[in-house]
């Protein structure tokens, strides 16, 4: 290697242990919010635990045992050990934990989440490297165009749209849930589709994959526009690199030059930044998923919000961050395996 | 860059044109939003009502038109808190450096890896539902890219000579903020939040719809879809229009930040 | 007579959508293994010559060409598989997300009929011939991985994979290291021998010309302003601005002397010449510089686009 150039190993080494403190530093963050949401900024966070139907005496009974009463620093180590023993608080409607109630909801929004990423990703590659490569043409301006609505369209919108025209106009799809009546999942995984497949259930499967069509189109929308943005912008920068004009004089063809030359240097910063978009993705499946009534963690949580189940919303958003957080956490450390320029030198 | 023009016009004009309904529409149009005819229920487009009625018979092109004014206040207000606050931090950040800098956006950096929109979303919950809690909710987590965005540019007007001359000549930092560092550092942050604007307007809009922001009866886009919702297999007018009047507002203001960032930085970035 | 490795006649380039005039009236020929220069400073068309020749404008922004070009005796679209290119900077020549033996391997088989593992083998074989040592290791590398003498090797092996007949050298030297700088010339030079290559060297560096090539092409805002055997050029230039581009070569003034600068700047791109390019910053102009008839004065092997080109003599200045 180089001269003055570190050990790459002990970058490596290094990088990691900063980005775990990193994210150490955000699980910080996220649960000193959620703590001031939940304990500092409602009048009375014991009416709210309590429920609005609660009477006064219960409350203060509440409050009490709940240390409300003690000082804020106090509350916050009490709340901080309670979430280290995966105490989240019960729900003051069903009485259960919430975290249960969040893992047993939580394959349901995976199941939708990761289709509407693989569908997103999918079509939007294509279009953002046609884009690219095309430009400038009246098929760029178009696509770009196309692009702008996706994201500028509320994706709790689109999905009504979707559910009035297939399902109420056309009856082409089933109305919603995540199976027709009568029929019964498989124990596995929790992910429908996974589970029929693997067991081999072609009719489950079928009625999986028809009750996902939809609201996986819903939420995808808006991903489809973002990313189609971005790798268009990614493949712009990088065909007007100087490696692509080595390949051109190499005489290597133009659909190889789109599809491996210059699509593996725009699909690197590309990994990152679909990983926050996951953001957007989370906050879209809350409203997509009670529009459709999926039940995952969104419609779980906009139920907790007409209740005002409040130990359900923190809980769910306290749970979100710190999946947010990890998977980008996870993300990161990938890209070290994805960008042969941050890798250990060869041989 | 004669080729950024028309792109820039049309989206100027088409974001011109939906202010100018906001602010002079409800004037323009007769009628009040909240004006019930309940033998007008439901009514499909038509010559007399453009986009339909209500279920209690309010024309809803009237109410879209009234609208635009809340839908638009809300997210410009959103922007407006995210940009206050953004400024304040970022600016103070990058005035004074050292380690009340890194300890800061250390924070901030933190606080921009959560998901805001659904801390936005508690948080909003836990003020009550009403349109001015969906929109503080929404402004203070949109302080921190506010905050990034405006360090790197206090950072730069810092490095500047005649910033540094002023410290010399021992001017205060509350002197250098408001005379050296809010008026250049304003128009980069009004640029970077007119691309925001319409992010900020579907955010608000959905909160809406959830329940969490404008109550009915305010004409709000997302909480006109809201109530659209059990009529939706029977009168598609009622919840096609408001989504349209989002779909179409939210595009033009993403148009014009994009042509904006182009006029003003020439290598394409998205968004 | 052997085929010529390039022949470009009256060659004119107009880019953009006003039109501008980037390269007028090019004349150039290259033997078949014959090293030729091609000198000037930055913006004197010299690159766009270059990409010219290759067929590598880039589309987007436009431009309309008049005049030939011909590559190892082809013409049009099919002269781009004749031509070899070595680019300027090693470090962005390459790719930087695929390995080496990738990106050869590619090469070799965009130019000829090969199953992978036939081209793995000549793009081992070829990194042997010129002189990079365990050439397995470099086929396994990724580019940041290599140095820059390294990289610059590996560019010329991706120039010569397609069997060209002319090599394009833009400035091939200009980012590496002093200390192989000269290998990499060397290395051409040889390469260009063994293989019977004609190479168009670019370069705005005389002394890298004057080891390298027997003759010589100076341009200048688009035009070719002198061309003859180099030596003959380097000793007797008959163009004012050779002169002036000569005189100002840091090495060949006197220690504490000012450099002498030449006044003024390269003109920007225009629409239409009426005149010779270099009469706004030339010490001798005359009223007949301006004139569209000024410029074709001519010797015999040396040539010049001057009125004065005889006259003047080596020795005014």
């Amino acid at each position: 290697m180089g001269a003055g150039r570190a050990d790459p190993l002990m970058a490596a080494a290094s990088f990691l242990v900063r980005r775990v403190l990193a994210t150490f530093v955000v699980l910080i963050a996220v649960t000193i919010l959620t703590f001031v949401i939940s304990h500092v900024i409602p009048g009375d966070p014991a009416q709210l635990i309590a429920g609005p139907r609660a009477g006064a005496a219960e409350v203060a009974q509440l409050r009490h045992a709940l240390g409300l009463d003690r000082p804020l620093h106090e509350q916050y180590a009490t709340y901080v050990v309670a979430l280290l023993h995966g105490d989240l608080g019960a729900s003051i409607v069903t009485g259960q934990p919430v975290l249960r109630e969040i893992l047993d909801r939580l394959p349901a929004t995976i199941e939708l989440m990761g289709l509407a990423l693989l569908l997103s990703v999918a079509v939007a590659v294509p279009l953002g490297v046609i884009a690219a490569a095309a430009r400038p043409s009246p098929l760029d301006t178009v696509l770009r165009g196309l692009s702008t609505v996706a994201i500028s369209t509320p994706r709790f919108w689109v999905a009504m749209l979707l559910l009035g025209l297939f399902y109420g106009a056309l009856q082409w799809a089933p109305p919603s849930g995540r199976l027709s009546p009568g029929l019964t999942p498989h124990e596995l995984t929790g992910l429908l589709t996974l589970d029929s497949l693997l067991r081999g259930d072609w009719r489950l499967l079928r009625d999986a994959t028809a009750h996902l069509v939809l609201p996986v189109a819903a939420l995808a929308i808006g991903n489809i526009g973002t990313f189609a943005r971005i790798i268009r912008a990614a493949m712009i920068e990088v065909l007007a690199q100087d490696h692509i004009r080595t390949a051109r004089a190499a005489g290597i063809s133009q659909a190889r030059i789109l599809s491996v030359y210059a699509l593996r240097n725009a699909l690197l910063p590309f990994v990152t930044i679909a990983g926050l978009e996951l953001a957007g993705l989370l906050f879209g499946s809350v409203t997509v998923e009670s529009v459709f009534a999926w039940p995952g963690i969104g419609s779980y949580l906009l139920d907790a919000i007409l209740d005002l189940n409040f130990p359900v919303i923190m809980g769910v958003t306290l749970f979100v961050s710190i999946g947010y957080a990890v998977i980008n956490l996870l993300i990161d450390l990938s890209y070290r395996c994805i960008d042969p320029r941050l890798r250990a030198p060869a041989g | 860059m004669a080729k950024l023009r028309p792109g820039l016009l049309f989206a100027a004009a088409g974001c011109g044109a939906i202010i100018l309904i906001a602010l002079l529409g409800p004037a323009l149009f007769a009628g009040p939003a909240n004006h019930v005819e309940l033998d007008q229920r439901l009514l499909p487009p038509s010559a007399l009502h453009w986009f339909g009625t209500d279920d209690v018979g309010r024309d809803l092109f009237v109410r879209i038109v009234f609208g635009a004014r809340v839908s638009l206040l809300a997210a410009l207000s959103t922007i407006a808190i995210g940009l206050t606050g953004g400024m304040l931090i970022g600016g103070f950040a990058g005035l004074v450096g050292g380690w009340v800098e890194s300890a800061l956006m250390r924070m901030i950096d933190a606080i921009l890896s959560v998901p805001s929109l659904i801390v936005a979303l508690a948080l909003a919950a836990a003020l009550g539902p009403n349109l001015r809690n969906a929109v503080l909710a929404i402004g203070l987590l949109s302080i921190p890219v506010y905050a990034r965005v405006a360090r790197a540019e206090a950072l730069a007007i810092v490095g500047r000579d005649y910033v540094k001359a002023a410290r010399l000549m021992g001017a205060s930092n509350l002197h250098q903020i408001r005379a050296n560092l809010l008026p250049n550092m304003l128009p980069p942050l009004l640029v970077y939040a007119t691309g925001n604007v319409g992010a900020a307007l579907l955010a608000t809009a959905s909160l809406s719809f959830i329940g969490l922001g404008a109550q009915p009866p305010t004409s709000e886009w997302g909480a006109m879809i809201s109530a659209s919702r059990s009529f939706l297999f029977s009168h598609w007018w009622y919840s096609f229009f408001p989504g349209a009047a989002i779909t179409v507002t939210v595009s033009l203001f993403t148009l014009l930040g994009d042509a904006l960032r182009d006029l003003l930085d020439p290598r394409e970035r998205p968004r | 007579m052997t085929a010529l490795a390039l022949e470009v006649a009256e060659f004119t380039l107009d880019v953009g959508t006003r039109r501008l005039r980037a390269l007028n009236d090019v004349d150039l020929c290259v033997g078949a293994g014959e090293i030729v220069g091609l000198i000037g400073e930055s913006g004197s068309g010299k690159s766009l010559a270059a990409l010219s020749i290759a067929g590598l404008l880039p589309k987007a922004t436009g431009h309309t060409v008049a005049g030939a070009i011909r590559v190892g005796g082809v013409e049009g679209a099919s002269r781009r598989a004749q031509v070899g290119f070595i680019f300027q900077e090693p470090m962005s020549a390459l790719n930087p997300a695929l390995r080496i033996d990738r990106q050869l391997v590619d090469a070799i088989r965009a130019r000829r009929d090969a199953d992978r593992a036939t081209a793995r083998q000549h793009a081992a074989t070829l990194l042997a011939q010129l002189e990079l040592p365990d050439p397995e290791r470099v086929l396994r590398s990724y580019p940041h991985q290599l140095s820059g003498g390294m990289r610059q090797r590996v560019v010329i092996a991706l120039a010569l994979s397609g069997t060209p007949s002319l090599l394009i050298a833009d400035e091939p030297t200009t980012a590496l290291d002093v200390t192989v700088q000269l290998d990499v010339l060397r290395l051409i030079r040889d390469q260009a021998r063994e293989r019977n290559l004609g190479v168009l060297l670019i370069t705005h560096d005389v002394n890298v010309v004057a080891y390298m090539a027997a003759r010589l092409y100076v341009m200048y805002g688009g035009w070719i302003v002198e061309a003859g055997p180099t030596a003959q050029v380097l000793a007797a230039p008959r163009h004012p601005y050779t002169r002036a581009l000569l005189a100002s070569r840091p090495d060949r003034v006197a220690r504490g002397a000012a450099i002498p600068a030449i006044d003024g700047f390269v003109p920007p791109l225009a629409a239409v010449t009426t005149g010779c390019r270099f009469a706004d910053r030339c010490a001798l102009v005359e009223a007949r510089c301006h004139t569209p008839s000024a410029l074709t004065v001519e010797g015999d092997v040396h040539i010049a686009r001057c009125w004065k080109a005889g006259a003047g003599g080596s020795d005014a200045s």
